[in-house]
Order: structure tokens, then C-alpha cells, then sequence
């Protein structure tokens, strides 16, 4: 019993899922009503009791699991996720032609994967759970089986997943053979370490390169996210791409931390690319969702540069920035899914026009988008440009330092990778991508704020939503306007992430 | 809370007092109107306290407040002034009220509309009291978005939302210079003065055994343009400039005014707090000279491209964007009176360029048109703006008994040692101002009325209309006659805070 303690979120996650699935497996005609609400009782409390139980690092089942304040941190951020989600889904509850408490269900269902995949210390653990997540998005994401678009996005995604398993097993035996082992904490005990672990490794960012959708491991983004139902596309965009953040961080941390340094040079490179084409190919969009998934595509790319720091000597400085700016973009991102599902349902079509004059209509709904998107384009005072502005500053302090160029404190490192200048010169040309990528996303966030602001609309009539959907606008946007005052609070568990964890003292 | 800090919140609470309240009609109005008007007189009162509230300690600034904010980006809410902050927030605060005094026309959503101006008005009070370069940065920004809001939807053309999207992505490209620019030096600082506090880094330069600069040598070099250009554009310097015009042209009246009387002060403002004290290698070496070129191309290249317009608001753009020019050569003159010069000139033209857009916004408003060729004979309806304007023109051409008259004379006197050949160019750039200047007034309110206008019924204005221009132009009187008033507040100010001079 005592272990439970340290399991109360999945353990709450899987009773609520199980429950809801049998509750309307045997209840005919199910309330939509008390299961959005209990689910939002549940998770909240869950959200509550994760944030302030204040459990002391430790590892479980032998070695597999750990919760450390990485993993809290982690949790808390999904089920918040999951419970912006669960509003998105009721206000978008008329679109589901299918059972809706299923699709609550599965979205739980996710919300464990992910709350296990954040707390993984071991490879097996890590993919078995990466799998629970993505067979529960297979089913999500084509729940609106008429329409051919959702299906069109099942199916990619279904292909891009496989291939992105297939990705992560290979990392993993390769894992395997070069430390005998598949406990996270295996890779960082060899020294010096082999070049099957950068193989690995490599492997392994290209498995989670598919979940965050960096460039080029993008493709399938766009058109899933169109075609999935918005609530789920807002949970793809913030939950699944900030757990595959989140496990990125723990994987490079406990198991390639001898061996990232070397490969900066190529996460710079990708994160260029990533920023630069995420904001470039949103600019010609029409459709939000689909301007926002590719504006989600560039903020992977800046939160790849967050990571950066994990190759280096100022590793202690990468959890705050990471968590900071995922925040917001939490906040920010769920605002505009939930402002873009309660104006569809007025209009269908989901294009930017839907947009115009929408301050006339909806004052209230056009501030909350306004302020979002100002946030996500990083404008100040909002908390999206202290996210930007937390990762450009590190990545401005790591290469006017010289840091990125000098890998003597890997104690292993191949001397051809990152020569004396080339990580400084590429740090540089990184810096200068994300200056431009910031100034090409705000192009298009400015294209919907004129729309609501200066476009003529379609209907005279006013926009209302429902209390529910205001009150959870209201509490995102106070995180947007305000997320900076929280700061003690990332700050005591980025200062625990990155102290030397459990997990490097052998027991 | 001292006073500084009271008055950042007057326009602040206003705004958000106007956004919330379901006012009707003219309270927006006068709503924004009081919060203005007691911006002004707090304002006022901190000038009449000024002399008497001495910095505390080794400090350059008073009425000091602080409080730490964002601890880990070492960031902090330190507000203080000097005489300069001083001389730009009394201009901040008449601009504004002079903005919201002349907008009583505004019908479309006049809620939002006051309650942008506040913020743009707020923003910028608040860059000048700031005390830490992040701080000022970010009060920077928050009139960025205000601005987009009120040309796209207030602006006076069809392709306004062109206008305002081209203005506000040239202005954050420019932020985002800027920020690299102040991160890049403060990552470059040694570690035990690395802050965002000017007041320190300010001290730390003028320590006993202090360094000669904060960063080294080489590293100046590539930081002093970041943070140059990324003001510049702001500052709509020679090849950054076209978004100004534009701008201007399509912008409501009243943003017009606060942009070109206020916002673009704040860019040489950093200027002069920032890149030329922080980076004085930098600032001293061969980009001195590219500077040099550039405001040249602003004074002169600009001016012909402002005599060559038709559109009134076209020219006074080009015209504000090339006396911007002048305070530039003040700036780089690196000497007392060149600079206090330039800052004398920041006031003056602040006045004279709104001034100039609440005119042409009038006479666009009672006539339709602001093609010059269209115009004619104005003064005889509309006589009390024929003498405002022959007044602006008299003042922009540099005429005695004007503010800026006394600010030009004092930055060619400044800049005659060092930059000979540039202050003789330079020169020539008063006989382009006149030209246009007096040419404009000559279209406009001279000759006869044009047939296409309404017969020529004088056009009356009640006193209380005319209030906001005669505010803006009584200082303007005021300080050309006695430009001690303001020289005794910038000039220990320039001493105190240029290492070079003072030593």
C-alpha cells in the first residue's frame, strides 16, 4: 500500500476511463452532462492532489517507474491538458455523431498512456505506454467515421505511427545491445560510450521526432489535424507533443547524456528547419486548424532549442524554460481550439473567414482569441514571449559562451562532429531563424486578429457560449496573462528535474 | 507606489476601466479624456518635485521604486527618472492629451478606440520611467498591438490593413533585433555585473578602475548594431523607413500623433540610454560613420521624396522621418550641447509632428481630401488652422522663436567638430523642410477656394475645441523663447549619464 500513494493519478485515470466505458456500455441513454462534470471533478482533483502531495523521489517496481519531479511536474501538465480537453469535447459534443462518453473514455485512455510514459524508467515500460497513447489516438482521431477527412487523418496517422514504433523499437535494440540493459539509467554508466549509443540515440530522437512533429517527420500533422474532431486535434497539439517533450527530456537526461553533446549540431539544424517551415507554411493556410498545426509544428522547432542545453555544461538551466514555454503554449493553444469549436458550430466550415467581425458577434471570444494568439506569436507582456524569450535568451547565452562549439565536457565525444566554430556559426544561424520565424508567425496571427477586428460579418447575429466554456476561457487566459507570477512554482520543479535524480545513485 | 508608478496606472486603469464599463457615446470621450488630463497634471506635479526629490545615495535617478518580478530572467519593476526621462514624459503626457482632445469625432466603437490611445500612451510613459532594459523592452512592446488594432480599423484609407500589418511586422522585426541585441550583451557581460539594471551598469562603467567598456572590444562591434538598427527601425531610420509614411498617412489622427509625436521618441531614447553609453567602443567606431551616411539619406534623400508628395499626410511622414535625421547627427556628435540638442529636438519635433497630423486630420475630416493639388484657399474657412499650420511650418523650417529652432542651432553647433562635411549637408536639409513646408501652406491655405469645395463658409470652432492645439502649440512658443526651462533639465541629465562627457 504504500506504493500507491505514488500512484493515485493512473490509478484514478484508469478507474475513471474503465468506469465511463462500462457506464456506457450498460446505461442506454448516458447524461452527457454528469459525465462532464464528474470527469472534471475527477481530473481536477487528481490535478490538485499531484500538485501538492509532494512525494519524495523515488523509484518503484524495480527500477521501472520513478516519480521524481520531472514526472509530477509532467503529470500535472497532462491532466490539465486532459481537462481542457474534456470541455473542448462538451462544447463540441453536437458534431459527435458517435457515443460521447466513449470519446471521453479514450481520451482518459490517452491521458494514462501519457501519465506512464512520463514516468518510464525503462525502455519496455516507455513503449508500452507510447503505445497505449497512440492506439487510443487511432480511434480519435477517425471517430467521426462519415466523415472521409477524419478517416483520411486515421489513416495517416496510423501509418506515420507504425513507422514511428518501428523507429523507437530499432533505438531500443540498439539500446539493448549497447549497454545489455534496458533500464533508462543503463546508458549513462558507460563511459566511455559506444557509437552504437549515438546510433541509438539518433534512432530514438527520430521516434519521437514523428510524436512532436519536427521537421521532416512532420507530414502526417497537417491533415490529421484537420481532418480529427478539434478536441482531439487541441490534445494531439498540447498533450501528445508536450509528453513527447517531456519523455525526450528524461530519455536524453537518464540514458544519452554522454552522448547528446555530439548531437547538437543535428538538433540544431533540425530545430532551424523545423521553426522556419512551420511559420512559413502557415502563412499560405486557410483553415485554422490547420494554420495552427503548422504554427504548432514551429513551436516544436523552439522547443527543441529548449533542449538544447542538455548537451552542455548549463544542463541545470533546460527544465525551466521547457516547462515555461510548454505552459503557455498550453494556455494559449487550448484558447484558440476552444474559441475556434464554439464559433464552428455558428458557421461549419472552420476557415479563417469564419473569423470575420467576430469582435461585433462574440467581444468576449475575439479578446480571448486575440490575447492567445498574441501569446503564441510571443508579443509581451503575455506569457508566450517569456517562453520565447526564456529559450532565446539560453540559446544566446550557450553561443555567445562558445558552449555549443566546445565539447570537451562529454567525456566521450567524436572529434569530427562540431568542430571548434561550426556549433557557435550554427548557433548563430539559429538564433537568426527563430528572429524570423517569430516575425513570419506573427504575419499569420495578425491575418485571424484582422479578420475578427476588421473583417465585415457574415451574420449579425451575437455568438454566446455556455458558462462552462467562459469559465475555462476565463482560467486560460488568466494563464496567459499571468503565468509569470507562477514562476516560484515551475522553478521548484525545474530545480528538482535537473538535480542529479534518483536514478544515477545505484542502489 | 510613488508618483511615477501613479501615473503609469492613470492611463493604464483608464483603458481598462473604458474596456470594461458599457459607456455611451461621448463618456468613452471624456472618460479618456480625464484619465489623460490627470496623467498630465501628475506629471506636471513630478516635474514641480523633481528638483527637490535628490537621489538617494550614489544614485543618478530619482523617485526610484523597485521590485523584483521575474527573478530568474533577472528581471525587476525599477522605475526612476533623470532630467531626460523627465523632458520626454512631459511631452508624452501633452501629446496624449492633445491625441484624445482632438478624437471627439471618433463614432466607431469609441470604447476600444480611447482605450488603444491609453494603452499606446501608457506604453510609452512606461519605456521612459523604466530602469531595466527588459522592463523597457517590454513596455515597448505593449503599444505594438494597440496600434495594429487602431489603424486597421480607425485608418482613414481602403488598404489600411495592409498599412498596419506592414507597420506592425516592420516594428516587432525590429523589436526582435533589439532583444538579441540586449540579450547578446547581457550574456556577454562579465558575470559579477551581469544585470538589466541601467542604473548599474551604468555605475559599473564609471567605477574607480573601471573597464572602458562593459563587453569586450570585439564583441561591441557586432552587439552596437543589433541594438542600433533594432532602434532605428523604430526610429524609421533611412533604409527602414517606409513603413513611417504609410503609416502615418493611413493612420486615425490620433495614433498618428502618439506614434510620430511619442513612440518614435522612445526608439532614440534607447538610443541614447542604451547603445551609446552601454557600447561607446561600438558606438565610436566605423558604425559612426555608416550612421553618419544614413542620416544624411534621412535628411536629404527623404526630404526630396516629402517635397514630391501630394497627399498631406504623405508629407509630413516623410517630413517626421526625416528630421529624425538631425536628432541622429545630435546623437552621434558625442558632445554636451549636440546632444542635449537632440533631446531638445526630440521634445520640439514630438510637438510639431502631432501638431502637423491634428491639422491635416481637420482638414481631412471638414473636407474630404488631403490631396494637396485639391486644396486651396483654406484660411479663408478655416482660419485659425491656416495660422496653426503656417505656425508647424515656420517651426519645421527651423524659424526663431520655436523649439526647434533652438534644438537644430544647439546640434550644428554640437556636431560642427567632428562631423564638418555632415553638418554642412545637413544644413541643406532646413532649406529642403522650408521648401515643402511653406509650399504645402501655400497649396493649402493660401490662393483661392477650389470649386470643387463647399462655398466658403468660415467653419467655427468653439474655444474648448480649440483647446488641444493651442496646448501643443503655446509649449512649443513657449520653449523656443526660453529654452533654458528645458536645457536645465537635459543638460545635467546628458552629464550625468554619458561617461565620456562627464569625465
Amino acid at each position: 500500500m504504500q506504493t500507491l500513494q505514488y500512484f493515485v493519478a493512473e490509478a484514478g485515470i484508469l478507474v475513471l476511463a474503465l468506469g465511463l466505458l462500462l457506464y456506457s456500455a450498460f446505461v442506454p441513454n448516458t447524461c452527457r452532462k454528469t459525465v462532464t462534470w464528474l470527469s472534471i471533478g475527477v481530473l481536477g482533483a487528481l490535478l490538485t492532489w499531484t500538485l501538492v502531495s509532494m512525494l519524495p523521489a523515488t523509484l518503484l517496481f524495480n527500477d521501472l517507474f520513478i516519480v521524481d519531479s520531472h514526472a509530477i511536474f509532467s503529470k500535472a501538465f497532462l491532466i490539465a491538458a486532459a481537462l481542457a480537453c474534456v470541455v473542448l469535447a462538451y462544447e463540441y459534443e453536437r458534431f459527435l455523431t458517435r457515443n460521447y462518453v466513449e470519446f471521453i473514455s479514450f481520451i482518459l485512455f490517452a491521458l494514462l498512456g501519457m501519465v506512464l510514459l512520463v514516468s518510464s524508467q525503462e525502455f519496455m515500460t516507455l513503449f508500452v505506454s507510447l503505445e497505449l497513447v497512440t492506439v487510443s489516438f487511432y480511434v480519435l482521431v477517425a471517430y467521426s467515421r462519415q466523415n472521409s477527412k477524419s478517416l483520411e487523418a486515421g489513416i495517416k496517422y496510423l501509418i506515420v505511427g507504425a513507422l514511428c514504433s518501428a523507429f523507437l523499437v530499432y533505438g531500443i535494440a540498439l539500446y539493448f545491445g549497447a549497454t545489455g540493459s534496458t533500464l533508462l539509467s543503463a546508458g549513462a554508466y558507460l563511459n566511455p560510450a559506444p557509437t552504437l549509443l549515438v546510433l541509438s540515440a539518433a534512432f530514438l530522437l527520430v521516434g519521437f521526432g514523428f510524436k512532436i512533429a519536427c521537421v521532416p517527420f512532420h507530414v502526417w500533422a497537417p491533415d490529421t489535424y484537420e481532418g480529427a474532431p478539434t478536441p482531439v486535434t487541441a490534445f494531439l497539439a498540447v498533450a501528445s507533443k508536450a509528453a513527447g517533450f517531456f519523455v525526450l527530456f528524461r530519455v536524453i537526461w537518464s540514458s544519452f547524456d554522454s552522448v547528446f553533446g555530439q548531437l547538437i549540431p543535428l538538433i540544431l539544424v533540425l530545430a532551424s528547419i523545423t521553426m522556419v517551415y512551420g511559420n512559413l507554411a502557415a502563412i499560405s493556410q486557410t483553415n485554422v486548424k490547420r494554420l495552427l498545426s503548422y504554427s504548432g509544428i514551429g513551436h516544436s522547432g523552439f522547443l527543441m532549442l529548449a533542449l538544447i542545453g542538455l548537451g552542455t555544461e548549463r544542463w541545470e538551466t533546460v527544465p525551466f524554460p521547457l516547462y515555461f514555454y510548454l505552459t503557455s503554449y498550453l494556455c494559449a493553444t487550448f484558447t484558440a481550439f476552444l474559441v475556434l469549436i464554439v464559433i464552428s458550430k455558428v458557421t461549419h466550415s472552420g476557415n479563417i473567414s469564419d473569423f470575420n467581425g467576430l469582435a461585433k458577434r462574440a467581444p468576449f471570444l475575439s479578446f480571448a482569441m486575440l490575447l492567445a494568439l498574441m501569446s503564441l506569436a510571443g508579443i509581451p507582456p503575455l506569457a508566450g514571449f517569456f517562453g520565447k524569450f526564456l529559450v532565446i535568451g539560453d540559446i544566446v547565452d550557450l553561443t555567445s559562451a562558445g558552449l555549443l562549439s566546445n565539447a570537451d565536457f562529454n567525456i566521450n565525444h567524436l572529434p569530427t562532429i562540431g568542430g571548434t566554430h561550426m556549433g557557435t556559426a550554427l548557433g548563430w544561424i539559429t538564433i537568426v531563424a527563430a528572429v524570423f520565424s517569430t516575425i513570419a508567425g506573427l504575419y499569420y496571427y495578425l491575418g485571424i486578429v484582422k479578420a475578427m477586428y476588421f473583417g465585415k460579418p457574415e451574420h449579425p447575429d451575437k455568438i454566446s457560449c455556455s458558462t462552462l466554456t467562459t469559465l475555462c476561457l476565463a482560467i486560460l487566459l488568466a494563464g496567459t496573462l499571468f503565468l509569470g507570477l507562477f514562476q516560484s512554482k515551475f522553478h521548484h520543479f525545474a530545480k528538482h528535474a535537473a538535480s542529479p535524480h534518483v536514478s544515477q545513485t545505484p542502489r | 507606489m510613488n508618483l511615477l508608478t501613479l501615473t503609469l496606472c492613470l492611463p493604464l486603469v483608464g483603458a481598462i476601466c473604458i474596456g470594461l464599463f458599457p459607456l455611451k457615446g461621448r463618456e468613452a470621450y471624456w472618460a479618456a479624456l480625464t484619465a489623460s488630463i490627470l496623467m498630465l497634471l501628475c506629471t506636471l506635479r513630478i516635474a514641480w518635485i523633481f528638483q527637490d526629490a535628490l537621489p538617494e545615495g550614489d544614485s543618478l535617478f530619482r523617485l526610484v521604486e523597485f521590485y523584483p518580478w521575474f527573478p530568474d530572467l533577472n528581471l525587476s519593476y525599477k522605475v526612476g527618472i533623470d532630467g531626460i526621462s523627465l523632458t520626454l514624459l512631459i511631452l508624452t503626457s501633452i501629446v496624449t492629451v492633445a491625441a484624445v482632445g482632438v478624437s471627439a469625432h471618433v463614432e466607431e466603437s469609441p470604447r476600444t478606440f480611447f482605450a488603444g490611445l491609453l494603452l499606446i500612451s501608457a506604453g510609452a510613459f512606461g519605456a521612459f520611467i523604466s530602469l531595466d532594459l527588459m522592463l523597457l523592452y517590454i513596455f515597448h512592446e505593449l503599444a505594438l498591438i494597440p496600434t495594429f488594432l487602431l489603424i486597421g480599423f480607425w485608418g482613414s484609407s481602403t488598404y489600411r490593413e495592409r498599412v498596419a500589418t506592414k507597420l506592425t511586422i516592420y516594428l516587432t522585426a525590429g523589436s526582435l533585433l533589439l532583444l538579441i541585441g540586449l540579450l547578446a550583451f547581457y550574456f556577454l557581460l562579465p558575470p559579477n555585473i551581469r544585470t538589466f539594471d541601467m542604473e548599474a551598469l551604468r555605475l559599473s562603467l564609471s567605477a574607480p578602475n573601471a573597464p572602458t567598456g562593459l563587453i569586450l572590444r570585439s564583441h561591441e562591434l557586432w552587439v552596437y548594431p543589433l541594438i542600433l538598427f533594432g532602434f532605428g527601425i523604430l526610429i524609421s531610420l533611412f533604409p527602414f523607413h517606409t513603413w513611417a509614411p504609410q503609416g502615418y498617412a493611413n493612420a486615425p489622427t490620433a495614433v498618428a500623433m502618439l506614434h510620430a509625436g511619442v513612440l518614435k521618441k522612445f526608439g532614440l531614447y534607447g538610443i541614447i540610454r542604451v547603445s551609446q553609453v552601454f557600447l561607446p567602443f561600438g558606438a565610436m567606431s566605423y558604425w559612426m560613420d555608416v550612421l553618419a551616411v544614413l542620416l544624411l539619406c534621412n535628411i536629404i534623400y527623404v526630404g526630396y521624396v516629402a517635397m514630391a508628395e501630394k497627399d498631406m499626410n504623405y508629407m509630413l511622414g516623410f517630413s517626421s522621418v526625416s528630421h529624425m535625421g538631425y536628432i541622429f547627427l545630435g546623437i552621434i556628435s558625442h558632445t554636451l550641447i549636440g546632444i542635449s540638442g537632440a533631446i531638445f529636438l526630440m521634445f520640439a519635433h514630438g510637438l510639431t509632428a502631432s501638431l502637423g497630423f491634428a491639422i491635416s486630420g481637420y482638414v481631412y475630416r471638414k473636407t474630404g481630401t488631403r490631396d494637396m493639388t485639391q486644396l486651396g484657399g483654406l484660411a479663408k474657412s478655416m482660419p485659425f488652422m491656416a495660422v496653426l499650420f503656417g505656425m508647424v511650418a515656420f517651426a519645421s523650417a527651423g524659424l526663431p522663436g520655436f523649439g526647434n529652432f533652438a534644438a537644430e542651432i544647439l546640434i550644428f553647433f554640437g556636431a560642427w567638430d567632428k562631423h564638418r562635411v555632415v553638418t554642412i549637408i545637413a544644413l541643406w536639409g532646413v532649406v529642403i523642410s522650408s521648401v515643402y513646408m511653406l509650399r504645402a501652406f501655400r497649396n493649402v491655405f493660401l490662393g483661392d477656394l477650389k470649386p470643387t469645395q463647399d462655398p466658403a463658409s468660415v467653419i467655427t470652432m468653439s474655444y474648448i475645441e480649440r483647446l488641444p492645439y493651442l496646448l501643443l502649440i503655446s509649449v512649443l512658443v513657449i520653449i523656443g523663447f526660453c529654452p533654458s526651462l528645458l536645457l536645465n533639465l537635459i543638460k545635467p541629465g546628458v552629464e550625468q549619464w554619458f561617461v565620456l562627457i562627464g569625465k
